[in-house]
């Protein structure tokens, strides 16, 4: 993948499985240094360039990978400030229990994750880099390690290997959790409510920014802005990792083409849209979209946005089951998965999971609707990260989608069959496990 | 955030004592758990001696006003 070349596509699943001209399977392979150095060439002449990097972004916005979604353009302004004194942070932690692309791109791209980290790290002089990674997560780690040992300190500072604290569970991944775990504390997220953050690792700025993220930036320093915006379609530029997952458990890392349809991406998989009555867009701090409309969605950030979905760390996971119930399932999730430490999460979030399951068991009045968005009302914007939001946003957009489904439980009543059994089959072709 | 005084609350040192909402009910009322909603983050001019007490009494140091 040179520079001149007219392979735009695959990039980050480059090596791997095309399955069609939009999609393309991440294949399991660790790209060793001396093969990453034959493909993409070295990374040096980026590092310390600033203003290089500040025309790329500027020419082409890349939008953050972790979730949120944030311009890293912005990011990079606002630490700009802090020159000489900042950590860096490549976030693979990946709370997100349905997410595994993080995982994936550790293993196959060490390195190009970490030229990412390097070339943003070196631009704004930074002191330190880490690469948090999950602690219950063996592959990336050891992957990242013998990447770091094959650099020999190319990289213009020290990079070291974090992990999460395998307690904490789904919200691991907040910055301020991340930060947490890497000064030695709890690991769960803290107050934080200002950005830039300015006390964060060893009480200094701290640049958190996902590891696809950085790959991606990586590619885009490299290629140029050009190049990188060569794919996309839908207000949506280059390419996504994009985790899909089926109710069974199993999954497939693709990387796709911006504004590519869902129904493409299904389709190479071997999933049609009979079989499928439902998908959780985003994750679980997502929403719930019945299988008709999600066919007609595109793999867009802005696309999603504009029809008021997000895709999240770009997951998307799907079942054959009743929408109402798996909302109960995700509000149980979400409520067990609580730090216990805000009020309004702690007390919150099992008393919205128990108000939705009275409506799912079949105790469906105008009392027990109504109790959910009293709740949903009480408990929005009140966490120290972003779990109370996240369990919100799900219960409202679920309340007002299936609101029909909801009324069919009145009396214990449901449209759909029993779960057991009716797990849509996973296409082995495709399978990256 | 120039102008005016703001309402932060920490939700994690805040462990529903409630004296803020008794201190400054104009601007803070309770969930059903105790703890504290923020009708507005902004303070008049006319409630800033309330909100600086009620920021001084906080048990958990859990309200600030910046």
């Amino acid at each position: 993948m040179s520079s001149s070349s007219t392979t735009s596509f695959p990039r980050l699943s480059y090596g791997g499985k095309l399955a069609s001209s939009n999609v393309a399977a991440l294949p399991v392979e660790s790209l060793t240094f001396s093969e990453h150095m034959a493909v993409f060439g070295s990374p040096e002449q980026y590092f310390h360039a600033l203003h290089h990097l500040k025309t790329q972004l500027g020419e082409n916005e890349l939008h953050g990978r972790g979730g949120a979604a944030f311009p890293l353009s912005l990011k990079l302004a606002a630490y700009e400030a802090y020159r000489g004194k900042l950590i860096v942070v490549a976030n693979g932690s990946e709370g997100e229990f349905l997410s595994h692309k993080d995982e994936l791109l550790m293993v196959r791209h060490p390195n190009l994750i970490l030229d990412g980290l390097a070339i943003l790290g070196s631009a704004l002089d930074a002191k330190a880099g880490y690469v948090h990674i999950n602690a219950l997560k063996r592959n990336p780690q050891e992957a990242m390690q013998s990447a770091l040992s094959d650099r020999c300190g190319m990289d213009p500072f020290d990079i070291e290997i974090s992990t999460t604290v395998p307690e904490v569970g789904y919200i691991a991944g907040a910055e301020s959790a991340v930060i947490s775990a890497i000064n030695r504390q709890d690991g769960r997220p803290q107050y934080f409510p200002d950005r830039p953050i300015l006390r964060g690792v060893k009480k200094r700025p701290t640049l958190i920014a996902n590891v696809e993220t950085l790959a991606q930036l990586a590619l885009l320093a490299r290629f140029g802005a050009t190049w990188f915006s060569s794919v996309g379609s839908f207000g949506d530029l280059g390419t996504r990792l994009l985790t899909v997952t089926l109710a069974n458990g199993n999954y497939a890392v693709l990387e796709v083409i911006a504004g590519t349809a869902f129904s493409e991406v299904f389709s190479v998989m071997g999933i049609q849209e009979d079989q499928v009555s439902c998908g959780l867009l985003g994750g679980y701090y997502g929403q719930i979209v019945d299988a008709q409309r999600l066919w007609k969605l595109r793999v867009s950030q802005p696309f999603l946005k504009e029809a008021g979905f997000s895709l999240g760390a770009g997951v998307v996971a799907l079942t054959n089951c009743c929408p109402v119930i798996e909302t109960k399932k995700v509000l149980e999730y979400l409520a067990a998965e609580s730090a216990g430490q805000c009020g309004p999460c702690y007390f919150g979030l099992p008393e919205l999971s128990k108000s939705w399951s009275n409506l799912s068991d079949g105790n469906v009045s105008s009392k027990s609707l109504s109790r959910v968005t009293e709740l949903c009302d009480q408990i929005i914007g009140r966490g120290a990260c972003a779990m109370p939001d996240g369990a919100v946003l799900l219960a409202r957009s679920s309340l007002s989608r299936f609101r029909a489904e909801i009324l069919v439980h009145q009396g214990g009543n449901c449209s759909y069959r029993p779960t057991s059994g009716r797990l849509v089959p996973y296409p082995s072709r495709l399978a990256v496990r | 955030m120039a102008e005016g005084f703001h309402i932060y609350i920490n939700p994690i040192a805040c462990e529903g004592h409630g004296i803020c909402a008794e201190l400054l009910p104009e601007l803070i009322e309770l969930d059903e758990w105790g703890f504290p909603i923020l009708m507005s983050k902004e303070v008049p001019t006319s409630l800033l001696g309330h909100a600086r007490r009620a920021e001084r009494l906080c048990p958990t140091l859990a309200l600030l006003i910046k």
